[in-house]
């Protein structure tokens, strides 16, 4: 009887301390996933989600029983290998794990910092399982109210930024973060060796506060000095593109000049071959000499003309140079921009580059048909301006929304980063409609900007 | 019947137009009328405001007057929002995009030969005569996207299926030949929808004629784009429904 009693005791003993040990393993995993999973500047779908959260425990679990500090070694490298391979900007994503998994490393040795001063030592945490649970579940509260403010300012960073940082930069950050990581886990297995005590958990805390700060300002200062010299560079493109316009409107009016001497003699043979009443003689020299430079005047001046609209220098600069080019091409262009063109309500070096990718599409496409035809339009209306671009193609019936995946074109193999780009500028406004459609074998883009 | 207005500032080019679009009626014997064609702008205003009819209008855009063709436009299209407008222009003043986008201009005449006039007249007629008849006998339901003042509108039938887009807050319009990306909810574009739609999936609304194949094996919908769509579990049974009942 007190045999089975005792027996019962100890069986029911192990099963709490199997549930506990249980309970905590999850809830540590979830304390690493949580903030992960806010940070990623993708969003995991469900199943993805379950299986990183069983890796993470796996992880956990592993480190608590086997493999002791070195097992974050194998998290880390686990779960970086798991995430790259979900979404193709890797290098941002292993960059944002390895930020966000540094973050939880501050937060919590700040957080035992304060918990070992006012609640409970944090040498003895391990022995007292409430104490434990209870540890864990306020870190992950404190966790949960930090994480998605800090996540969105994070996020609109990185869409602000993401586009225009090479990958050399990008490579420079991870590399970055990976010594700290580094560091880090030096420290961890060698106190893991040593024993953690107080003093060791503030020098750590401090050490890393301190590397973590410096290097997140080393960083930021790196972005803007490359933002700044790509911005320089920027302008001086649109302003080399600029002189090219400049030359091509002196071009036209000096033939402009030359058309008006012309116009002189022309009257003069004119008047000669109606004094004499030769109407034969004048007919034939009207339909030879007069009508093709009238058409050769309203062909070459007509169009350009209206770009003196765009009062916006650096959209101006990115249409005329891609649309002079494309009249180099032997395209066809017209351009419709009625009426003045200034302030509009997006970034206008975004802007550029979004009408730089439409218009460089439509004279590669524009140029495998018979004949090329690009039109170019801004309309204003009182409460929006449309951008369009339509040009001749050739349909070769591929689905719409797959072109807007990357190294996906019309064009055919290892291309097509383009429309992909565009779509990324796009994803950061939301006052804009933006409309592809294929009408009568043309294939135009159309942007709808509310004032 | 259609009411014709022409509106040209010079007299010669206003009786050449006024003849050959008399012709073209003769000849085909279109349903329609020439009822008015003057130098003026303002008479056209002033007559449009005592006819019932549709109108037609082909417009002179540099009309030496104190409105020019646009603007005249403008004000047609807004006594008659369903009119239709052509109009009459040089090479040099050419900007069909604007037009079309302002007044939903119909067409363009380019002043050049007698022959092409004369030709493109005819055309347009033709064009008018047919969009009038099916104008009366079907009007689509159509999808509207509002946006500021101006509005885009898709027919229904155009319709394949709507997509919550990967840019928050936004939705993709798969139509055929068309896509569109706009801000908005699936959950308030379902209620603008009809019959033929349904929510087969957290982030699509599909058009149920619009599918080519459905694989209920696999759980995805091919539409007839080759664009394919997912189905979710518990839709499957109501999107079988839907389709037994074709």
């Amino acid at each position: 009887m007190t045999v089975q009693a005792t027996e019962n005791r100890i069986g029911k003993v192990i099963v709490v301390t199997i549930f506990y040990h249980l309970s905590i393993y999850i809830l540590t995993a979830f304390s690493y996933f949580l903030p992960i999973c806010c940070f990623l500047p993708f969003k995991l779908k469900w199943k993805e989600k379950v299986f990183f959260f069983f890796l993470l425990f796996l992880n956990v679990f592993l480190m608590g029983n086997y493999l002791g500090h070195l097992g974050v070694i194998l998290l880390i490298v686990s779960s970086c290998l798991y995430i790259s391979l979900l979404d193709k900007s890797y290098l941002l994503n292993i960059c944002v794990f390895i930020a966000a998994y540094l973050f939880c490393v501050v937060i919590e040795n700040i957080f035992s910092l304060l918990w070992d001063t006012f609640i409970f030592p944090v040498s003895a945490l391990t022995k007292s399982y409430p104490y434990y649970t209870m540890y864990i579940i306020l870190f992950i509260v404190i966790e949960a109210l930090i994480c998605p403010p800090l996540a969105k300012l994070l996020h609109k960073l990185i869409n602000k930024f993401h586009i225009r940082i090479s990958k050399r930069y990008l490579i420079l950050i991870v590399t970055n973060l990976a010594v700290c990581l580094f560091i880090f886990l030096f420290n961890v297995i060698i106190g893991g060796y040593i024993g953690y005590n107080r003093k060791i958990i503030i020098f750590d805390c401090i050490l890393f506060g301190f590397y973590f700060l410096i290097s997140i300002i080393l960083i930021i200062n790196i972005v803007k000095a490359h933002m700044i010299k790509l911005e320089m560079d920027m302008r001086q493109e649109s302003y080399d593109r600029l002189q090219d316009y400049t030359n091509q409107v002196e071009h036209m009016y000096s033939s402009l000049r030359s058309f008006k001497h012309d116009y002189q003699n022309i009257m003069l043979t004119m008047s000669g071959y109606i004094e004499a009443e030769d109407m034969e003689g004048l007919k034939g020299y009207f339909e030879k000499e007069i009508m093709p430079l009238n058409q050769q005047l309203s062909k070459s001046s007509a169009n350009l003309n209206q770009l003196m609209n765009i009062k916006i220098t650096e959209i101006k600069s990115i249409v005329s140079a891609k649309l002079l080019y494309a009249a180099e091409l032997n395209i066809n262009i017209s351009i419709e921009v009625m009426e003045e063109i200034s302030d509009i309500s997006m970034d206008t070096v975004d802007l550029a580059r979004l009408l730089g990718i439409f218009l460089d599409n439509a004279i590669e496409a524009a140029l495998e048909t018979e004949a090329p035809t690009i039109h170019f339009a801004i309309i204003h209306s009182e409460t929006e301006y449309l951008f369009m671009v339509a040009n001749t193609f050739i349909d070769r019936e591929i689905p719409f929304a797959t072109l807007k995946q990357p190294s996906v074109s019309t064009k055919g193999g290892n291309r097509g980063i383009g429309l992909y780009n565009a779509n990324e500028i796009l994803s950061q406004y939301q006052n804009i409609i933006w409309d592809t459609e294929i009408k009568n074998s043309c294939f135009i883009q159309r942007l709808h900007i509310t004032k | 019947m259609i009411d014709i207005f022409i509106c040209e500032d010079n007299q010669k080019q206003l009786d050449l137009f006024t003849q050959n679009i008399r012709d073209s009626i003769m000849i085909e014997e279109l349903d329609m009328e020439i009822a008015l064609a003057t130098t003026n702008p303002h008479a056209v205003l002033d007559r449009l405001a005592d006819t019932e009819n549709l109108g037609l209008f082909f417009l002179d855009i540099d009309l030496k007057s104190d409105i020019d063709g646009l603007m005249l436009a403008q004000r047609i299209r807004k006594q008659q929002p369903r009119c239709f407008i052509i109009f009459l222009t040089s090479h040099s003043e050419m900007s069909f995009l604007t037009f079309q986008y302002k007044v939903e201009a119909l067409d363009f005449i380019i002043k050049d030969t007698a022959e092409h006039i004369k030709y493109k007249i005819h055309e347009c007629l033709l064009d008018v005569q047919q969009k009038y008849t099916s104008l009366n006998n079907n009007i689509n339901k159509t999808f509207v996207i509002r946006h500021a003042d101006k509005y885009i509108s898709i027919d229904f039938d155009d319709i394949l299926f709507f997509e919550t887009s990967n840019n928050i807050h936004k939705i993709l319009l798969h139509a055929h030949k068309r896509v569109i990306e706009f801000n908005g909810q699936l959950k308030e574009i379902e209620h603008q929808l009809d019959h033929r739609f349904y929510r087969c999936h957290r982030s699509y609304i599909i058009n149920k004629d619009a599918i080519a194949e459905a694989d209920f094996d696999a759980m995805n919908l091919l539409m007839k784009n080759g664009e394919t769509c997912p189905i979710a579990v518990r839709h499957k049974r109501g999107l079988r429904k839907l389709m037994s009942l074709e």
